[in-house]
């Protein structure tokens, strides 16, 4: 494209899935003069959905909105309530919480490195055409997620929108011997996702590297997953309650999701990239020694490297599950008691793709009088922007071809949900007519 | 086909979301199929599914027939409308069976496990075509009852209809050869 030449890249909307998106991009002399990121995510309907429910349907109602996340829907959730009625999940039970939440990370990263994102780096239109070449890490993929599956089947109740979690802790604790079924498939399943972040590691990473604010949880003691406090490369280090003082939703045009910025700063980034490079030193054994051999940078910065980094967290949730269920032992009952009664209670776990904040108000009975959810989706959307804002000048003169599929797999490093709408959208680019009468060819 | 597609090997896999209108129609037809299995009237394995294509390639991998029930979105095709392809003639209409999770589907399913020869022995699909698939909204009143009319005729429903062509405009209509009128 010529500097005289204004480029429109226009990303279709195509309602077909939770997390719909579409992109349009407006270039003009080598510059990105617009970047829209529309989403249209389904939980404002919900947040009125909840309104008049009662708490103790938060977990199962918020379960439904996304089909590969259900688990962080059911984890904020039940922490939040738990927190406004003053309800303590002690072990074995929070362990088992956190077991479950390994079974959905598996799951989700596994579908998203295998039959998302390495199919970008391999020159595949998509994950079917990739195993025609690579049947044998397909194969694996399809190993490694089938034993996440196991997991949330067991400890879940179902592998599709668990029903097992409840206010105070599950319906039903599993049998140790039913945990133990788990062991040898996780462990087969571990070999196989070390082979996979050898495989990913070895991929051509466009040179490209941003360092937005990082938001994360972080643990005194772990990788974090249900709980910790939230805190950002900026100097952010808070509580879930103090969340809305922090972080604010402000409405754009041109998308139903709301943009969350950092309050007097901006946009950042919640996810794998962020929970690494604040967390990276809580990772399992295996996990962690792999990161440091192949990502010796110590502040990750290439956004097309999260890649690397699902598959390291696959090794730590692999890692993570089976000491779990090595030391599990079976709660003497499923849930701890509690009363209903007024109160307010936040929460924030860290979904596969990123932080899912949570907040309720309830009544006497524990109706919800207000609910409040935050999605990872919503909250990457601006740092997504800018990533296209950033990425986009210097490969102004590739083919339009080239440049779509760049914008897409720049969303895929972020998002799943976003990254399946737009990996099946009718993909339209558009080059309109520029100030100068010069018509794109 | 040469044998009756209700043996006690035989799979029925229901795919939908409860929560997207007339996209529930293969898990309520599921669950009445169920009722029926359970009841003793008929005799086969009934399962739900997301119709995550890693599922449905997990369910149905070493099977020899399997059944899936699934809402279909054919703007030209009237609401209610049961089509039956042959899952292993392929290829299926690309944008058809455009909601399951997350765009890795039934089609999906079929095309990776063709790949990784992963396809059962047989793989019968019904389509039922729906016109509503909002967020919330439930299955709409047509779609019940023509799920309840399919159900109440199963299986000879498919051994009428089975082989047909995999291409939506020309596939075979219950309700265009009368069965669901």
């Amino acid at each position: 494209m010529s500097d005289s030449k204004t480029k429109t890249i226009k990303v279709s909307y195509l309602a077909r899935v939770e997390g719909e998106g579409a992109l349009h991009v407006r270039m003009r002399k080598g510059k990105v003069e617009d970047v829209q990121l529309k989403i249209f995510e389904p939980p404002r309907f919900f947040e009125a959905f909840l309104r008049g429910r009662n708490a103790l349907e938060a977990p199962d109602i918020t379960a439904r909105i996304c089909g590969i996340c259900p688990v962080a829907y059911q984890m904020s959730a039940v922490h939040a309530v738990e927190h406004a009625l003053g309800v303590t999940v002690t072990e074995p039970l929070r362990d088992l919480r956190r077991l479950l939440y390994c079974g959905e990370w598996i799951e989700s990263h596994t579908l998203h490195v295998y039959m998302l994102h390495a199919p970008d780096f391999l020159g595949f239109e998509d994950a079917m055409g990739m195993a025609k070449s690579h049947p044998k890490e397909v194969q694996m993929g399809l190993a490694i997620k089938k034993a996440g599956n196991s997991i949330v089947s067991v400890v879940g109740g179902r592998e599709v929108h668990p029903i097992n979690v409840k206010v105070g802790g599950f319906h039903r604790a599993p049998r140790p011997g039913e945990v133990r079924t788990l062991l040898e498939p996780l462990q087969r399943a571990l070999a196989m996702a070390v082979d996979t972040v050898r495989w990913v590691a070895g991929f051509s990473f466009p040179d490209f590297d941003r360092e937005p604010e990082f938001v994360a949880l972080r643990h005194p003691t772990e990788y974090p997953m249900c709980d910790g406090r939230v805190v950002s490369s900026e100097g952010i280090d808070i509580d879930a309650v103090q969340f809305d003082d922090q972080f604010a939703e402000i409405h754009v045009p041109y998308t139903n999701a709301l943009h969350s910025v950092v309050k007097g700063r901006g946009s950042y980034l919640t996810g794998p990239l962020a929970r690494f490079n604040l967390n990276r030193s809580l990772l399992a054994t295996t996990a962690r020694s792999l990161a440091d051999e192949f990502l010796l940078e110590i502040i990750v910065k290439s956004p097309f490297k999260s890649i690397i980094i699902r598959s390291i967290e696959i090794v730590h949730a692999l890692e993570e599950a089976i000491r779990i269920i090595e030391k599990y032992r079976e709660s003497p009952a499923p849930s701890v008691p509690f009363t209903l009664h007024a109160g307010a209670g936040a929460a924030v776990t860290e979904a596969p793709r990123g932080l899912l904040y949570h907040r309720y108000r309830l009544s006497e009975d524990g109706t919800i009088l207000d609910a409040k959810i935050i999605p990872p989706t919503s909250q990457n959307q601006k740092s997504i922007e800018d990533d296209l804002r950033d990425l986009l000048p210097s490969r102004a003169a590739l083919p339009k071809g080239e440049l779509t599929h760049l914008c897409e797999q720049a969303i895929r490093n972020h998002d799943p949900c976003i990254s399946c709408a737009t990996h099946f959208l009718r993909l339209e680019i558009h080059d309109v007519e520029p100030s100068d009468g010069t018509v794109m060819p | 086909m040469n044998e009756s597609p209700e043996t006690a090997e035989t799979l029925v896999i229901g795919i939908g979301n409860d929560f997207r209108g007339d996209d529930a129609a293969g898990l309520v037809a599921a669950r009445a199929l169920r009722s029926r299995s359970l009841s003793g009237r008929t005799s086969f394995e009934v399962c739900e599914s997301n119709g995550s294509a890693f599922s449905l390639m997990d369910l149905w991998r070493g099977r020899g027939r399997v059944v899936v029930i699934d809402a279909l979105d054919v703007g030209s095709r009237p609401g209610g409308d049961i089509l039956i392809l042959d899952g292993l003639q392929g290829p299926l209409p690309q944008d058809a069976f455009v909601l399951s999770t997350h765009a890795f589907g039934l089609k999906e399913a079929i095309d990776l496990s063709s790949t990784l020869s992963g396809l059962p022995k047989e793989l019968i699909i019904v389509g039922i075509v729906g016109k509503q698939f909002a967020m919330g909204d439930p299955l709409s009143a047509e779609l019940a009852h023509v799920v309840q009319r399919m159900v109440s005729e199963w299986p000879r429903c498919l051994e009428a209809y089975v082989p047909a062509i995999n291409h939506v405009h020309g596939s075979k209509s219950l309700k265009e050869n009368g069965n669901h009128a």
